[in-house]
């Protein structure tokens, strides 16, 4: 008995995901629990574990393919089962007939001309595998073969932009000469940069650029959002220096007690992020969205958090996090960063942010301005910790200071408010013993 | 008005000029001294006809080996230097003519830019649209102690002896170096040469030159390789190698051929503000120097010290300035030198590919592979070396000591013009028997 593969339902906020790449080719024999595939949502990867082992007996979706959640993506069993039936319905239909149809055609069209049979790395030199509509008249397509032409550049003059002989010959006294090895470059996916420094105006390898990399889904979707942040709203930042020396005694007591006291290993960034929300739950003009022209501030506070991961950037979501404790707080953000870096992490978590903090002073980063997680208002940057001078009656003294960059939206939080907020934050921090409710 | 004054009678200046006129421009070629340059006066064409007289004296000497006996062999050199002259004074007919056929007018004298519209020639001032600057350069003089000693020649001056000397040094291993370390050794010269790099001919594929070096050795020139020369005192040369060791050679006659510099002094650069360091003027591509209007081709530029370079960059402005597109490409630009045996290179050098990081693939292949080279080089060897990317397997270098290297080399920059793979050179036919079918072998091999 043949096992499917199924894409589960993840979570409440994914209706469809994309086919990443598929680990096992069919008709590979696998076990249970290796990885089958990579599947993509716009806001991580996931991997798919073989739920049986058994031989792979096909697969009805390739990379790039758009799935809604639950499908049945491949099947599991031994040689020889009947894997048909598993198939989902409507991709089924879909596929079958163009093809039909253009083998048709085909058929039709050799017997007129008795195109020599040509091969696929013909039909791929030529470009013909990337056309669409209107097509290639069987003539053309045989002058293109013996030619070596792309047809990429070619316009067909036929109905439908169909392309016909002459426009083939046309274009190959016309186009531009390419070298041997460009020619071998352009159907490698190299493409032409518009230089033409070759003899005579021939285009050589120098004029042409590498095949690039398409952003991976994820990408796509940080680039649209990160874009259309910058483009929607009107943001500005503004920085502040935050002595920090509480919080550094603090984390040096934490350290020497975690064994003992069987605490989290709480890190400066939890700290910031803890008084941060001590700090929002006075100021929701700052915790808030704003969609179509509408505010909505909220009580609760869901602190998405940025994390680097092989993945690309992920933004994990603490859910009322005003109700968790330093160390709660601390083990949440360990647990959601694990699983953001493994993989693992269930896309509810990556949804439904009121605010979010970014931190890349670990890096020694001493300002920068991050970009709104919109629909939000805001977002915080934390820094490096420097020793900044500070005057006090015994003369010039160097303290520690981490440095706060606040990123707001003009359209609805002017600086003062910002301000104000970033004030307060860093009486939070200042004074971080009085927030912290640590009981050591 | 002219439409083009060119500064400079060389291989650059002339063919530009030439060209120029050609394309139905007012064209002035100011020239102070010869036509033809130092290309033509004294340096490829005059060291060609020596080397060759040298090399009818090495074949006389070899015939034996050929089944030819001889009587006893007599240098007349007063006879090999007539002939240079006749040499020249002939080539001189032909680019005077081809100057001629084209309009272009000749004005002697020294020209200097007082704008870049403006230059001055024998306190007159012409006024043209364009310039191109082609002045060339000379003989690098180091600053060694004694190198301004009577007996310390340059190229130009020891094509003028009138007799064979007994001992000659020389110092610089470079093209002229050893083309003049050849033909003198042919003539019976006791030749030594410093130089102060590991190679000799560094420009070339070093492992080809390491054979150049043992032909070289074998016929009897001595090499102190890694050695600079502390001081020259009248027939001494102290030199000292890379260990601090120093040494005296003697000789009665030094050649200094250390390098050229460029012809910057006098032609006005910094009062127009044409850009330039020590290497040249500074040009782009296309020719253009950092003033517009003005150009500049050949030595003078710094970019490349040969001859057809000139030629091709000079053209390369002449068309850019009237209108038609043109680029300078230095990737196939074929480098020649002219000693027995013969070495001439094209594209990458190894040591260039390796530098620059580049993967590639090399065949080193014996030009006895071809019957005609066995048939015409008793006793001799003879190399081909070919270098292509490893992954498309397009030519990047080919580099051959032996045979009439110079006169094949031109097909193998044509193949890296072409950016043509081994592939598409399997397609070529190569006449049999010919060492061109070394060539194709090797490239063939490469898989």
């Amino acid at each position: 008995m043949a096992t499917p593969v199924i894409i589960p339902k993840l979570g409440n906020t994914v209706e469809s995901c994309i086919i990443g790449s598929w680990k096992k080719d069919e008709g590979e024999k696998i076990k249970k629990g290796d990885i089958l595939l990579e599947i993509e949502t716009d806001k991580t990867t996931f991997e798919i574990d073989a739920p049986a082992s058994g031989i792979l007996l096909g697969t009805f979706f390739k990379e790039g393919d758009i799935v809604p959640v639950p499908t049945n993506i491949a099947v599991i069993g031994e040689k020889g089962e009947e894997v048909e039936s598993y198939r989902p319905e409507s991709k089924e239909e879909k596929k079958e007939l163009p093809e039909q149809l253009v083998k048709e055609k085909y058929k039709e069209e050799k017997e007129i001309t008795g195109v020599e049979k040509e091969t696929t790395a013909d039909r791929k030199a030529i470009g013909e595998e990337d056309r669409t509509s209107g097509g290639i008249s069987p003539r053309a397509k045989q002058f293109a073969i013996a030619h070596g032409i792309n047809l990429d550049g070619v316009t067909g003059s036929g109905p439908n932009g169909r392309i016909l002989e002459k426009d083939v010959i046309r274009y190959f006294h016309t186009a531009p000469r390419y070298s041997s090895l460009a020619r071998e470059l352009i159907n490698k996916s190299w493409t032409h940069k518009g230089t033409y420094s070759g003899i005579g105006g021939m285009i050589v390898k120098e004029d042409l650029r590498q095949p690039g990399k398409k952003l991976s889904t994820i990408r796509s979707s940080i680039a649209r959002h990160m874009h259309s942040s910058l483009i929607e709203t009107a943001q500005y930042t503004i920085t502040i220096s935050t002595r920090a020396e509480i919080m550094l005694s603090l984390r040096k007591k934490i350290k020497s007690l975690t064994a003992e006291h069987s605490l989290p290993n709480i890190t400066i960034n939890d700290m910031v992020m803890y008084a941060v929300i001590r700090t929002l739950v006075s100021y929701p003009e700052i915790n808030a969205e704003f969609i179509d022209g509408i505010v909505y501030q909220y009580e609760d506070v869901n602190l998405a958090f940025a994390c680097d991961t092989p993945r690309g950037l992920i933004v994990p979501v603490i859910r009322s996090a005003q109700k968790l404790s330093l160390e709660e707080l601390s083990l949440a953000v360990e647990k959601l960063s694990n699983e953001a870096v493994s993989g693992k992490i269930a896309p509810d978590d990556l949804t439904g942010g009121t605010f979010t903090t970014t931190n890349i002073g670990s890096m020694g980063i001493e300002h920068f301005t991050p970009i709104i997680n919109t629909p939000q208002v805001a977002v915080l940057g934390i820094c490096a910790i420097d020793l900044k001078p500070v005057e006090t009656v015994e003369g010039v003294k160097f303290i520690k200071h981490i440095k706060l960059c606040l990123t707001a939206d003009h359209q609805v939080i002017d600086g003062a408010p910002a301000a104000r907020f970033l004030v307060a934050l860093k009486d939070n921090i200042e004074n971080f013993e009085n927030i912290a409710g640590l009981n050591i | 008005m002219y439409d083009l004054i060119v500064l400079g009678a060389g291989p650059g200046g002339y063919e530009a000029a030439a060209h120029a006129g050609e394309l139905g421009k007012k064209v002035a070629l100011i020239e102070k001294k010869h036509i033809g340059g130092i290309c033509l006066n004294s340096g490829c064409i005059p060291t060609k006809t020596l080397l060759y007289s040298a090399k009818i004296l090495q074949v006389c000497k070899e015939a034996e080996d050929y089944g030819i006996k001889t009587g006893k062999l007599e240098i007349d050199y007063g006879k090999i230097q007539k002939r240079k002259k006749e040499v020249v004074a002939l080539l001189l007919k032909g680019i005077e003519g081809k100057l001629k056929r084209s309009g272009v007018e000749i004005i002697w004298g020294e020209g200097r830019l007082l704008s870049k519209n403006t230059i001055e020639i024998n306190k007159k001032s012409y006024e043209t649209k364009k310039i191109l600057i082609a002045t060339g350069s000379r003989p690098a003089v180091p600053p060694v102690k004694g190198i301004d000693s009577s007996n310390v020649l340059d190229s130009t001056a020891i094509l003028e002896l009138d007799r064979i000397p007994k001992s000659l040094a020389v110092i610089g291993a470079g093209a002229i170096g050893l083309e003049l370390a050849c033909f003198f050794n042919e003539m019976g010269t006791n030749v030594k040469v410093i130089e102060m790099l590991p190679h000799i001919a560094y420009q070339m594929d070093t492992e080809i030159t390491s054979y150049l070096l043992k032909s070289l050795g074998k016929k009897g020139i001595d090499f102190a390789l890694t050695n600079r020369v502390n001081a020259i005192d009248k027939k001494e040369i102290s030199h000292m190698d890379e260990n601090g060791k120093t040494e005296t050679t003697q000789s009665k006659i030094i050649l200094n051929a250390t390098g050229r510099l460029p012809n910057l002094e006098n032609i006005g650069l910094d009062e127009i503000g044409i850009l330039y360091d020590d290497k040249g003027i500074k040009t782009d591509l296309q020719g253009k120097t950092s003033v517009s209007g003005i150009w500049a081709c050949g030595d003078v530029t710094g970019r490349c010290l040969l001859a057809h370079a000139a030629t091709r960059e000079g053209i390369v402005a002449v068309n850019n300035m009237f209108g038609k597109r043109d680029v300078m490409r230095y990737k196939a630009i074929p480098n020649v030198i002219y000693t027995h045996p013969e070495v001439a290179g094209v594209g990458a050098t190894e040591q260039m590919l390796q530098q620059e990081e580049i993967d590639y693939q090399k065949n080193l292949l014996p030009l006895n592979v071809s019957g005609r080279f066995i048939a015409e080089n008793e006793k001799k060897v003879g190399y081909v070396k070919v270098l292509t990317g490893t992954r498309y397997h397009e030519i990047l270098g080919v580099h051959i000591i032996g045979g009439a290297a110079g006169e094949m080399i031109y097909g193998i920059a044509t193949f890296i013009e072409m950016e043509m793979r081994v592939e598409d050179i399997k397609e070529i036919v190569f006449p049999h028997p010919t060492v061109s079918e070394a060539v194709k072998e090797a490239i063939c091999q490469i898989k």
